[in-house]
Order: structure tokens, then C-alpha cells, then sequence
């Protein structure tokens, strides 16, 4: 009987040999509790506040990443704890690209907040797919407001549920709310204004009955200025005409605040604008007496102020101003017929 | 017949040169024997169950001639103030180099156990998949376990197996704890500290690149695992005066070059550790570069993993030229905000 005994134990330690390994995780196994059905996590989650500054409304998106296979029907978002919410019906949703992280796609199905309770908002999914990132935006800022003190880490959760409802994924996120969250940025741009006038002595030449003189190198005005709303230029003569003190004669303005066309043989003096060049973003406009651009084409001045041209916006300008003379045989002969021309201008800021 | 078969069986019992043992018995393993650090029961025969002490285990039955040890409790660390994942060192102890290693997991002292698998998240079932070597649990360098609880403690523990025939049960535990998913974030400007956050170009002279009077620094202090983002969006997409009915429009510009704009321009970032932090174009210029802002968020900077102490700061930089209104109330407001892939 010992001898069998021996027998038998040596075919027990065979097979022990054979089995021993299993045998070691059977033993490990068998202390384990069964499979349970527990919730995973996100492989990411991500909430953005549009605004971090306290008791401000925001907007803001919402992203996951599920890690789990099932059936989504929705999602809920636990908003950390003083933060406000508003009712289901503010918060509407959207699945526009708001510089979302990358990879991150429109979620399907999403819809506007069926419930809040508390901090949980839920809101309709469609069933997702593992490992791609979904994202989505609740665009009403009435929906959320950020809480009333500044503080770090103020946690909340995003959760996938299926429709049992029964948690399919769930991981944590985190904010800041702080006191601003804004930089105020102000600047001044100093007004600015050049006039400039060039060849300021017109010589007519000699003046004769049979045609009209005009300038042969025509003063210029040149206006720069950052005045938003435009500028002025003006212009007076001193003597209302080409006044010759030898002869006492005057060479009369033509009938100022309207425009001429001088014709030779016919005593006249006055002035044109005959060309404008413009730099800048607004428009310039001749007053209508000085209109030139043809021999003899202008208005007459003297001694008030005139308005010569305008320009409305920014306008950084050249014009040319030509005076023209004619005489008829009648006219008193003089050498030191002569005017002097006074132009300023002014911008409008 | 009988002494033939009696006489083949004697052959079969223990003998040497100079001994025969005539009659010998495993018994039924009782008794036991014990110091501080060991407990042995007798183990042949129908001897049931486990029988361990702190350190070791002898399972039931005949002890194997040679068993790995248990191995030393591994390092289990939470470095990087992680809320998902923590840090596991094998200690291989004095186990052959062929011995592999399973790693058991627990948030609630063993009461349930979950295994790590070796793609270094976590399962309740346990399977000879679940062990590998010393190297594939990343040696000295360790792996990071996914998949946590944040804000919990977790103990975690260390089996052997070496060959075919010998697996250790789990060794002593180390513990660790995960954090919860954490951010800071502030603002400040080369002025103050404080709010209001004012960055004020006192004149915008023609053609001539202006850098506002304070720089902006927004630091960050954040454990999202996928890192994050700083973003900045503009009121107005510009400089804008409504006296003047003019915005001086924000661009991407080298504004050395371009006759008129305004933008910013990241001018350093740092860490202390973690990230890093990593200035975004079109913000990252140098010289006159600008990034032009707009209504909409852009990217500033970002970081791919956890940061601590994480810091950009820029400035803002503006171009008037002669076209440009004078006034005196040209504005914007920049928004920065976060974005956390946690």
C-alpha cells in the first residue's frame, strides 16, 4: 500500500510539473473580482472658456475624445462648482471651427442642452467613434458665467453616456477664472499738418491785346496732413487786379466768386486750378470759380478769403494755380503791374 | 507472480551505495515551522491552500526546485504631478535575467486588483500576456501606467515569473497618488501686476515702427497630459479711433516694410519645467515681424504636455503713415484664454 502510495504521488508530481504555471496565475486569478463594467476615460477632454474673467458670460467649446466602444446618446458636462448656468434653452450650440484643437471634428448629433441640473448640463449625442477628437461650441454667452472670484483649478467633468443612460467614458478638465482676462490697448496719432507753396513769383511777361498771358512756371500748393475729415485752402489778392501804381491803372479782377475764360483784347485777371494730384484716401474738389484747366479758364479774386479747393477725408495734395491776364489796346502801358497773392489752408480734424 | 511484482516495486524505492530506505511516507503536510521572515508547512501529499508570510509564498503541493523570488516593491512615483498616469520603476531584485514581471494595481488595497497590461493601461483580467521582461517595462527608466483615477492613492506591486515552471506571487507594495487636473494662469504687463492691464502707445508718429509702452507676460502652471494652448483674439482687429472713423488694421507684417499695421510679437518664452512653451506663428517674428490679431482666436503659443511655470510674454507693436487719422482715441482690447487638453 505505501509502495501504490509512492506510485501515485509520482504521477501527481508529474502532472504538478505540467500545470505548475498555470497553476500560479489560477491561484492569482482566483482572487480577482470578476469583470466589472467600469466606466473608461476620455483619451481627452477639453473645455475652453471664451472668457476667464469673473462674472463674465462666455461662450466656450467642448471636446472629447472617446476611449470607449458603445453607443453615445449623450453627453454631459459638469461645469465646476460657481460657475452659473443658465437655463437648457440658453445654451445653444454650434460646430463652427472655433480654433479648435487639431484633429478636432464636429460632434454628431449635438443639439441644444436637453437639461441642467445643478452643474450638469446634458446635452443629445449620436454614437462616436473611438479615437476621434469631437468638438463643439455652446454660443450663447447667457448660458454660462464665469464665477465671482479669481481661482485656479476649478474642475468639471465631461461625460459620455449611453441611453440607459449608463457612463461610457468620463475624465475631468480644468480652469481659471481670473480678474481680467483682457489687455486694454490705446494709442494716440498726433495731428499733422504741412502746406507748402513753390514758385512764388509768377512773372505774366509781357502783356499784349492779342492774347492771353498765363503763368509760365504756375505756383504749386502742396497739403499733407492726417486731418480726418479734410482741409481747406483760401486765397486773396491784394489789389483785386494787376495794379500798376506808375499808372494808376488797374487791371481788374474778373468778376470774382464766379468763373471766366479771359478772352484776348478784353482787359481781365484771374486764376485757375489746372491740375491736382491726391496721395491719400479722400477727395479733393475745386471750388467751382477757380475751375481752370484752359487758357484763361479761372476766378477772379480779392481781397476776402476765397475758398479755392477742399478735400474731404485724408487727402495729401499738389495743385497747380495759374493766373491769367489779358489787356485791351486801351489799357494803360507800365512795367510794375503787379498783385500779391496770399493762400493758406487748414485741415479739419 | 506477487514476488515478482513485490520485488520490482523495492527496486523502485530510494537507495544508495550503503543505504536503503526500506519504508518512507510524504504524510498529510502538517506542522509548521516559523521565524521572522519565513513559514513553512509541510507540503507534500493532500496539504491544501497557501501558506505566506510579508515576503513569501509557498503555494500547496511539492515546492518547485527552484522558485524566482518574490520581487522588492518597485519605485511607484508621481513626478510630474500627472492626474492619469503614474510613474513605475521595477526593482528586479536578485532575478535572472530571463525573468519576466506582471504589475498589479490597486486603488483600494488589493480589495479589487487590476492588472497592467503591457500596453501600459490597466484591466481587471490578469493573463500570461501580462508579463514581460525588466526591459519591456522600461528598465531602469520605468513606464507610466494609464489610465488613473485623478486625485487618487494607488498601491502597486510586482510578480515574477522566470522559465516555464516558476511564477512568485506579488511582492510588497508601493504607493502614489494621482493628482487632479490642475491649472493656473495669470497675467501681468512690464507695468503692473495688477489689473487694469493697460499697453498704451503714447504716439504714432509717421512711418516709424512704435513698440507699446508694456509688454505682456501670461504665465501658466498646468498638468493637462496632450498640453495646451494659449490663445489671443482683438476686439477690433486693429487700432481702432471712432473719432476719427479709422482702424488702423492688424496684419502679419513685416512692419519695417509695410507702410502702415500693427500686430504683436512674441519676445520670450520659458519654463521651468515641462512643456515647453513654444512661441506660435505668426508671433514668433523677430525685428519688426508682427502677427496680425484678429476677432477670432488664434494660437500664441503652445505646449504638448505638462507645464510648470510655463511663460510667454509679448508686445505690441504699431505703424502709422501719413494717411493715417490723428486722434487721440485709437483702441483695441486683447483676450487671452486657455486651452487645456486634459
Amino acid at each position: 500500500m505505501q509502495l501504490l502510495s509512492s506510485i501515485k504521488l509520482s504521477t501527481k508530481k508529474a502532472s504538478f510539473y505540467s500545470v505548475s504555471a498555470v497553476m500560479a496565475f489560477a491561484a492569482v486569478v482566483a482572487v480577482l473580482q470578476p469583470g466589472q463594467a467600469n466606466a473608461g476615460a476620455l483619451s481627452t477632454a477639453f473645455v475652453r472658456f471664451d472668457r476667464l474673467q469673473i462674472s463674465q458670460q462666455t461662450t466656450g467649446t467642448v471636446c472629447a475624445k472617446p476611449s470607449t466602444a458603445s453607443t453615445e446618446a449623450t453627453v454631459q458636462v459638469t461645469f465646476p462648482t460657481g460657475y452659473t448656468l443658465g437655463l437648457a434653452a440658453t445654451f445653444t450650440v454650434n460646430t463652427t471651427n472655433t480654433a479648435w484643437p487639431t484633429g478636432g471634428t464636429a460632434w454628431p448629433g449635438i443639439a441644444t442642452a436637453s437639461n441642467v441640473t445643478g452643474q450638469v448640463v446634458t446635452f443629445a449625442s449620436t454614437d462616436l467613434v473611438v479615437g476621434t477628437l469631437y468638438c463643439f461650441n455652446w454660443a450663447n454667452p447667457a448660458a454660462v458665467t464665469v464665477k465671482s472670484s479669481a481661482s485656479a483649478n476649478n474642475s468639471g467633468t465631461i461625460t459620455t453616456r449611453d441611453s440607459v443612460p449608463a457612463t461610457i467614458d468620463t475624465s475631468p478638465f480644468s480652469t481659471q477664472s481670473m480678474t481680467t482676462d483682457q489687455i486694454s490697448v490705446s494709442a494716440s496719432i498726433a495731428q499733422a499738418f504741412t502746406f507748402a507753396l513753390t514758385n512764388p513769383s509768377d512773372n505774366l511777361g509781357g502783356l499784349t491785346s492779342g492774347s492771353v498771358s498765363t503763368s509760365a512756371t504756375p505756383a504749386t500748393v502742396a497739403v499733407t496732413t492726417n486731418a480726418s475729415t479734410g482741409w481747406m485752402i483760401w486765397a486773396k489778392d491784394a489789389s483785386t487786379g494787376l495794379n500798376s501804381p506808375s499808372a494808376t491803372n488797374t487791371i481788374a479782377s474778373t468778376t470774382p466768386g464766379t468763373n471766366s475764360t479771359l478772352v484776348a483784347g478784353t482787359e481781365g485777371y484771374n486764376m485757375g486750378v489746372t491740375s491736382v494730384t491726391n496721395s491719400g484716401s479722400g477727395t479733393v474738389t475745386v471750388a467751382t470759380p477757380f475751375v481752370g484747366g484752359s487758357l484763361g479758364k479761372g476766378g477772379g479774386l480779392d481781397t476776402s478769403l476765397r475758398l479755392i479747393t477742399s478735400a474731404t477725408g485724408i487727402a495729401n495734395a499738389t495743385m497747380t494755380l495759374k493766373n491769367n491776364a489779358a489787356v485791351g489796346t486801351n489799357t494803360a502801358a507800365a512795367t510794375d503791374y503787379a498783385d500779391t497773392i496770399t493762400v493758406v489752408g487748414a485741415g479739419m480734424f | 507472480m506477487f514476488r515478482a511484482v513485490l520485488l520490482s516495486l523495492l527496486a523502485a524505492v530510494p537507495t544508495s551505495t550503503n543505504y536503503v530506505l526500506q519504508t518512507y511516507d510524504f504524510g498529510t503536510g502538517s506542522g509548521s515551522g516559523s521565524s521572522s521572515n519565513y513559514n513553512l508547512r509541510g507540503t507534500a501529499g493532500t496539504a491544501g491552500g497557501n501558506l505566506a508570510s510579508t515576503t513569501y509564498t509557498l503555494p500547496a503541493g511539492i515546492e518547485n526546485s527552484r522558485t524566482v523570488g518574490v520581487p522588492p516593491a518597485p519605485t511607484f512615483t508621481n513626478a510630474d504631478n500627472s492626474y492619469d498616469r503614474l510613474k513605475i520603476v521595477i526593482n528586479p531584485g536578485t532575478a535572472p535575467s530571463d525573468t519576466k514581471f506582471a504589475i498589479a494595481i490597486s486603488s483600494d488595497n488589493f480589495v479589487t486588483t487590476k492588472y497592467v497590461k503591457t500596453d501600459q493601461t490597466i484591466a481587471s483580467t490578469f493573463a500570461i500576456s501580462n508579463y514581460q521582461s525588466y526591459a519591456g517595462w522600461g528598465g531602469a527608466s520605468g513606464i507610466t501606467i494609464l489610465g488613473l483615477a485623478n486625485g487618487t492613492t494607488y498601491k502597486a506591486k510586482v510578480a515574477a515569473l522566470q522559465g516555464v515552471n516558476t511564477g512568485s506571487a506579488f511582492g510588497p507594495a508601493a504607493t502614489a497618488s494621482t493628482s487632479v487636473p490642475s491649472v493656473s494662469f495669470g497675467l501681468v504687463t512690464s507695468l503692473t501686476s495688477t489689473p487694469p492691464f493697460i499697453s498704451t502707445f503714447t504716439s504714432l508718429p509717421p512711418n516709424t515702427v512704435t513698440t507699446a509702452n508694456a509688454t505682456v507676460t501670461a504665465t501658466i502652471t498646468a498638468n493637462p497630459e496632450n498640453g495646451g494652448k494659449v490663445l489671443v483674439k482683438s476686439q477690433n482687429a486693429g487700432l481702432n479711433s471712432s473719432t476719427a472713423g479709422y482702424t488702423l488694421t492688424s496684419a502679419t507684417a513685416d512692419l519695417g516694410v509695410a507702410a502702415k499695421g500693427y500686430g504683436a510679437q512674441i519676445s520670450s518664452t520659458a519654463q521651468t519645467s515641462g512643456g515647453p512653451m513654444v512661441a506660435v506663428s505668426p508671433f514668433n517674428g523677430s525685428g519688426n515681424a508682427v502677427g496680425g490679431l484678429t476677432t477670432a482666436w488664434q494660437e500664441l503659443a503652445s505646449f504638448n504636455s505638462p507645464i510648470n511655470t510655463g511663460s510667454l510674454t509679448f508686445g505690441l507693436l504699431a505703424k502709422a503713415d501719413a494717411n493715417v487719422p490723428a486722434a487721440t482715441n485709437y483702441s483695441d482690447v486683447v483676450t487671452l484664454t486657455i486651452s487645456l487638453l486634459f
